[in-house]
């Protein structure tokens, strides 16, 4: 019976790959022929005076070739990645020793109470009724609201974003195209479809360069999820997503912004442009601590904050991708995003609620996994033979070296090319 | 002496073993309704009740409970874990003032290279619970609400009944009851005032008294016909 069953499940496979391939070569077809073009048309960027494009570039006889103050921006950002690897690996170490000390003699709900934080802190499970209603409440907002973004682009002439208008002489079989997937996303009706036509979407992008393609990776987040859905997804309440789907969902969001913030440091112009437009993005929490607040009369104030804001997105995209806290990172992440939406640029950036809802199910999933583990397997077993050097060893070296090799080399490499005409 | 040698597990064991195992073992007194340890948390450590009781249960993602089981004194827990090396399969928490004596992992290895008999206690306890957990597979799959509520009632007068002279006195409320068979709290407060309504039993907000267990027990048959 199972070898039927295994045989019938390959089967379906097949011919839902074979399905896949059809509409993602028409939708090749049909965007080869050019319609639209991209350029920042919403969110301002450009440059009102020029940067001192000597600060990104080589510094003979500085370590690394870098600017000090890059450097240190960059040495803070690799021991807060340490901090964080060494904090996750202790994280049951710690909340433990808070657990017995304090919530035990607390007993009743306090403790309970505590003991749900701790467990929302370190990415384990969290059980509770308002939390799973959320959570369900997260998936269900998550799988359709590329839907409501394709309806908002398709009113405003634009390709998925409005950073993509359409070009006039082919706009209508663009927007009715974007209706009809929206229309299919928001029925539920025919997913796997849905996901290779966001995959496909996606790949079209690189045709205004690679560059574009990176800013819309976490537009792959959803596509990982309709792909993997049954094809009768219109006759089912889908609000829960496995843990295989959640684990690649978590890997696209945080490659995209882990990628972004590459990018962010790579086209400084670009970046510091928006900051231009739109002075309050500079008044950053998180960018502040890693630039140590510089006075406004400082001379490479924008640089230094176009290698924070960068390299924080590196961190935080990077820690998300590995799976370590990504509940408190999707949480600032939203925050910013939310705030970028809310305060700083308005109803232009009312498509970000499609990644502050892939956010929220990172946030209120109890599927959450971590590429770490292995290590933590390891960890665990010198924890248990009651190795306590051992256990220091593997911790400080994951830590030590991961924050070395996410930050540096790349930043090193970038250094040698000249982006001032970008 | 603290009564270490009267617990079922450590009763083979001999007075030195039990003189080293009092070393080593560390007893910790808990207020009523504190969590000894949670689902998934790491398994460090083997639990003892030497007084008062506590409730084993899971909890779903949504927050509903399942009470497995209720343990009072001489009944040992967070053994499996200590075996497979996996996380907490399920929450203890305590029903009462509950002192329980915690022997961590090291110690119990230690203890077992020194007595390998206590590791077949802890096999018996096992194979008990196995037993229990197939019972309660064929209860919810065969039997109704009352005979559930019932087959608890007098496991827990017979494992951790306090003989009052009101008459045996068991230390469970409706949400326990109901989350032990699988039912909802009204449910069960509707079953219980039926067996008071009968004379089987006395319930206050915490407790059910039970003025006479064979009666109670002569219930569960006439249910099972």
């Amino acid at each position: 019976m199972r070898e039927i069953l295994t045989g019938a499940r390959e089967a379906w496979r097949a011919r839902a790959a074979a399905r896949l391939g059809v509409p993602l070569t028409f939708l090749l077809i049909l965007f080869a022929s050019g319609v639209a073009f991209a350029h920042e048309r919403f969110v301002k960027h450009n440059l009102r005076f020029p940067l001192h494009y000597e600060f990104f570039g080589r510094w003979p006889g500085k370590p690394l070739g870098l600017h000090p103050d890059m450097l240190m921006i960059a040495l803070r950002v690799a021991g807060i990645l340490g901090a964080f690897f060494a904090v996750w690996f202790l994280r049951r170490t710690l909340t433990e020793r808070i657990e017995r000390t304090i919530l035990r003699s607390v007993g009743g709900s306090i403790q309970n109470w505590g003991h749900k934080l701790a467990c929302f802190l370190t990415d384990r499970p969290v059980r509770g009724k308002l939390f799973n209603a959320l959570g369900e409440w997260a998936v269900i907002l998550f799988l359709r609201s590329p839907g409501l973004v394709l309806m908002y682009s398709a009113t405003n002439d634009s390709l998925v974003m409005p950073s993509y208008p359409l070009d006039p002489a082919s706009a209508s079989i663009f927007k009715f195209a974007q209706v009809g997937l929206a229309i299919l996303i928001l029925t539920q009706t025919w997913l796997p479809l849905c996901g290779a036509l966001i995959v496909g979407t996606w790949l079209y992008l690189f045709r205004w360069g690679w560059m574009v393609a990176i800013d819309a990776v976490p537009v792959l987040t959803v596509a990982v999820v309709y792909c993997t859905s049954p094809w009768q997804s219109h006759k089912l309440a889908i609000t829960k997503i496995n843990a295989e789907q959640m684990r690649w969902l978590r890997l696209v969001l945080g490659f995209g912004f882990f990628a972004l913030g590459w990018l962010k440091v790579y086209n400084h112009n670009l970046v510091a442009g928006v900051a231009d437009n739109a002075p309050s993005v500079l008044n950053d929490p998180m960018v502040a601590m890693l630039t140590g607040n510089p006075p406004p009369t400082y001379f490479f104030r924008r640089e230094t904050w176009v290698i924070a804001f960068g390299l924080a997105e590196v961190m935080s995209g990077f820690l998300v991708m590995i799976g370590v806290f990504s509940r408190v990172w999707t949480s600032i992440m939203a925050f910013m995003f939310t705030k970028l939406m809310l305060v700083d640029f308005g109803w232009d950036e009312i498509p970000h609620i499609y990644p502050i809802a892939a956010m929220l199910v990172v946030i209120f999933s109890n599927r959450l996994t971590s590429e770490v583990d292995p290590i933590e397997t390891m960890d665990l077993e010198a924890w248990r033979a009651g190795k306590p050097f051992k256990r220091f060893a593997i911790i400080g070296a994951t830590a030590v070296v991961s924050a070395i090799v996410v930050v540096f080399p790349l930043l090193y490499i970038i250094s040698f090319f000249d982006r001032s005409g970008m | 002496m603290d009564g270490l040698e009267k617990v079922s597990i450590f009763a083979k064991l001999s007075k030195q073993h039990v003189e080293n195992l009092r070393k080593l073992a560390k007893r910790e007194k808990f207020n009523k309704d504190t969590t000894i340890f949670f689902q998934d948390d790491r398994s460090d450590a083997l639990y003892v009740v030497i007084s008062g009781a506590v409730k084993v249960f899971q909890t779903a993602d949504d927050g509903k409970e399942r009470v497995l089981n209720t343990l009072g004194p001489g009944e040992i827990f967070g053994e499996l874990g200590l075996l497979d090396a996996s996380a907490r399969s399920a929450s203890v928490a305590t029903l009462e003032p509950t002192e329980v004596l915690t022997i961590t992992n090291e110690d119990l290895r230690a203890l077992v290279k020194a007595s390998p008999e206590v590791l077949w206690l802890i096999v018996e306890a096992l194979c008990e619970r196995v037993r229990q957990l197939s019972t309660e597979t064929l209860d919810l799959s065969f039997r109704d609400v009352p005979y559930r509520i019932l087959r608890v009632l007098i496991t827990a007068t017979a494992k951790h009944g306090q003989v009052t002279d009101a008459g045996t006195l068991v230390t469970i409320d409706a949400k326990t009851l109901a989350a032990s068979v699988n039912c909802g709290v009204d449910q069960a407060m509707r079953v219980l005032k039926r067996l008071g309504d009968r004379g089987l039993l006395r319930v206050d907000e915490r407790h059910v008294i039970v003025p006479d267990v064979p009666a109670l027990t002569r219930a569960l048959e006439y249910e099972e016909s």
